[in-house]
């Protein structure tokens, strides 16, 4: 009943296959015996491009724009043995004062699955793992896996010290699934310990706050419901940290700071229609840490006892192969109850839009040849509050902060990527 | 052959009646020697898209959830298998996620590329 290919178009290239295959066939066989036959590497490197009307976000991207916006990718997973999988990732990224770290180790984690029954699957994974919340906090640095150039900035803030521990810890985390039709469950937990370091200003509250942290580890925690493998997905994340801050100079008491933060995110997937929103409270509270307190409530709340709420809304339309367009609603509050920042602002000396931005952004994106991507986006914005204050000195300042930043501004941005699948495959390796 | 085939599982689709050869073409370009072999019969008459799984006589059929579970990389206790698949534009690949897995293609490949970038799972192999 088997008939052998015959078609002479295709006998050069069985040809081809034929002896690459016989070649490669020891090597092949020694792999597949140990086990190593499905690792796999990928790779990208983009390149972005950012203008602004007013302030300065990725470098000094007023005037003629900034070109420091390069993000550089490289990993290798597989699995030795079919439930044990092995994964390492390492990012050079460079966002000018934002991301000065250059090369970082992603991910380095080992991940074991065990199948409960037909539709249950329980699994731990441990090492460097990326933090499980929200929609996109996994994959953000390569832009294949984010809708636009920048994600949402009132939630994957890229400007400020909050991003460092949002993207992994130093840990273990559970997972678990369950299926029933189009029907799932999911559930994610991690003990661990983000990357603080980088991000001591924006944790105490101080600003160049040197020390170090202890206490228990911070638990992420992620459940959610998803319908046809994310036709319809909706998820709950919570971030719960605790930790004591030993500090190394007399400027800075020790003191404690404590952080809850839950962040609900939603997700119709239409054939040429996505809708996706997303909702996140952080609330800081800190004792000790400062010397000395604002004498205005609200200020003193402010770092000693804030939520902050960030939320969008975003439509993506996939109006021809390969081509996406994007309109988005951005917003970002430093206090939920002073959404204006005038309470803010009176208390501490500077301007309103300090503590608000509201960002408007309409997006296009082509993959113009298979790997290959550009993107661009314009953002209409109205405040500051994710500003990075390092490449804009003085706007922490209130005696600086009105010359040194404007509340209305645009941002244009715009991205090349390319990216690479070297498939090794049982010892052949396909490029593609 | 056949030896080499039987421990290299090997998951792809195709359409019985024009598909095939688009499908076929990438696969020996690809070096999948176990597609050599082509069961011919009365399969071939109809159009549908259907996953290939070596053979369809030593092979029990997949049915949904577990297609699911196999393209979606939930499952991979094939110590020697590999899943294979086509380009996401390619008009089969967008056949079988939609007519045989229920799914879009985009959700495909935001599953494997979610995958690959946060370290949490091997996507198949685009032939």
């Amino acid at each position: 009943m088997y008939t052998p290919i015959v078609n002479p178009q295709y006998q050069s290239g069985a040809a081809t296959a034929l002896a690459f295959a016989l070649l490669s066939h020891p090597l092949g066989a020694r792999a597949i015996d140990l086990g190593f036959g499905d690792f796999q590497a990928h790779g990208f490197l983009s390149q972005g491009y950012t203008y602004t009307s007013a302030n300065d976000f990725f470098g000094n991207s007023q005037g003629d724009g900034s070109l420091e916006f390069t993000e550089l990718g490289l990993n290798v997973l597989g699995h030795p043995f079919p439930n044990l999988l092995l994964a390492a990732q390492g990012i050079y990224r460079d966002t000018a004062g934002s991301d000065e770290e250059d090369f970082r180790l992603d991910y380095a984690n080992i991940d074991y699955s065990l199948p409960i029954g037909e539709s249950s699957t329980l699994g731990v994974r441990a090492g460097r793992v990326k933090n499980p919340f929200g929609l996109y906090s996994e994959a953000r640095d390569a832009i294949w896996t984010r809708p636009s150039v920048l994600l949402p900035q009132s939630i994957y803030f890229d400007g400020i010290g909050l991003r460092s521990p949002e993207l992994s810890s130093d840990g273990g985390l559970l997972y678990g699934r369950h299926q029933f039709g189009d029907h799932a469950f999911t559930a994610e937990f991690l003990v661990g310990e983000p990357q603080l370091q980088t991000a001591r200003d924006f944790i105490t509250g101080f600003p160049d706050a040197q020390g170090r942290f202890d206490g228990r580890p911070v638990f992420i925690g992620r459940a959610g419901y998803e319908w046809r493998e994310g036709r319809f997905r909706l998820l709950f994340s919570a971030v719960d940290l605790d930790k004591d801050f030993d500090p190394n100079s007399r400027d800075v008491l020790p003191g404690n700071i404590k952080l809850f933060a839950p962040w609900v995110s939603a997700q119709v997937n239409l054939e040429e229609w996505s809708f996706t929103a997303e909702y996140l409270r952080i609330s800081f509270d800190r004792t000790g840490i400062f010397p000395a307190l604002p004498p205005d409530p609200t200020a003193r709340n402010l770092l000693v006892d804030n939520t902050s709420e960030s939320y969008y809304l975003q439509a993506q339309y996939r109006f021809a192969p390969g081509w996406s367009a994007l309109a988005r609603y951005d917003a970002f509050f430093a206090n939920a109850d002073d959404h204006d920042g005038s309470a803010t602002a009176r208390g501490t000396g500077l301007p309103r839009h300090r503590f608000f931005a509201k960002d408007l952004t309409f997006g296009l994106r082509w993959e113009f040849v298979e790997n290959w991507l550009v993107a661009a986006e314009d953002h209409n914005i109205d405040g500051t509050g994710w500003l990075s204050p390092i490449d804009n000195p003085g706007i922490n300042d209130p005696l600086l902060a009105r010359g040194a930043s404007d509340g209305h501004w645009d941002l244009f941005t715009l991205m090349f990527s390319y990216r690479f699948y070297p498939f090794v495959c049982n010892g052949r390796t396909i490029h593609r | 052959m056949s030896g080499f085939y039987l421990r290299t599982k090997c998951v792809a689709y195709l359409d019985a009646r024009r598909g095939r050869r688009a499908a076929l073409a990438r696969c020996l370009l690809g070096g999948l020697l176990p597609l050599l072999l082509w069961p011919a019969g009365p399969a071939s008459a109809d159009s549908t898209v259907r996953p290939y799984t070596g053979s369809n006589h030593s092979n029990p059929p997949l049915d949904r959830g577990q297609l699911r579970a196999i393209f979606f990389v939930r499952q991979t206790k094939w110590a020697d298998g590999r899943v294979f698949v086509l380009p996401d534009r390619h008009p089969l690949n967008i056949r079988f996620a939609k007519e045989v897995l229920g799914v879009y293609p985009y959700q495909l490949r935001s599953t494997w590329d979610r995958m690959v970038y946060s370290g949490t799972g091997v996507p198949p192999t685009v032939v």
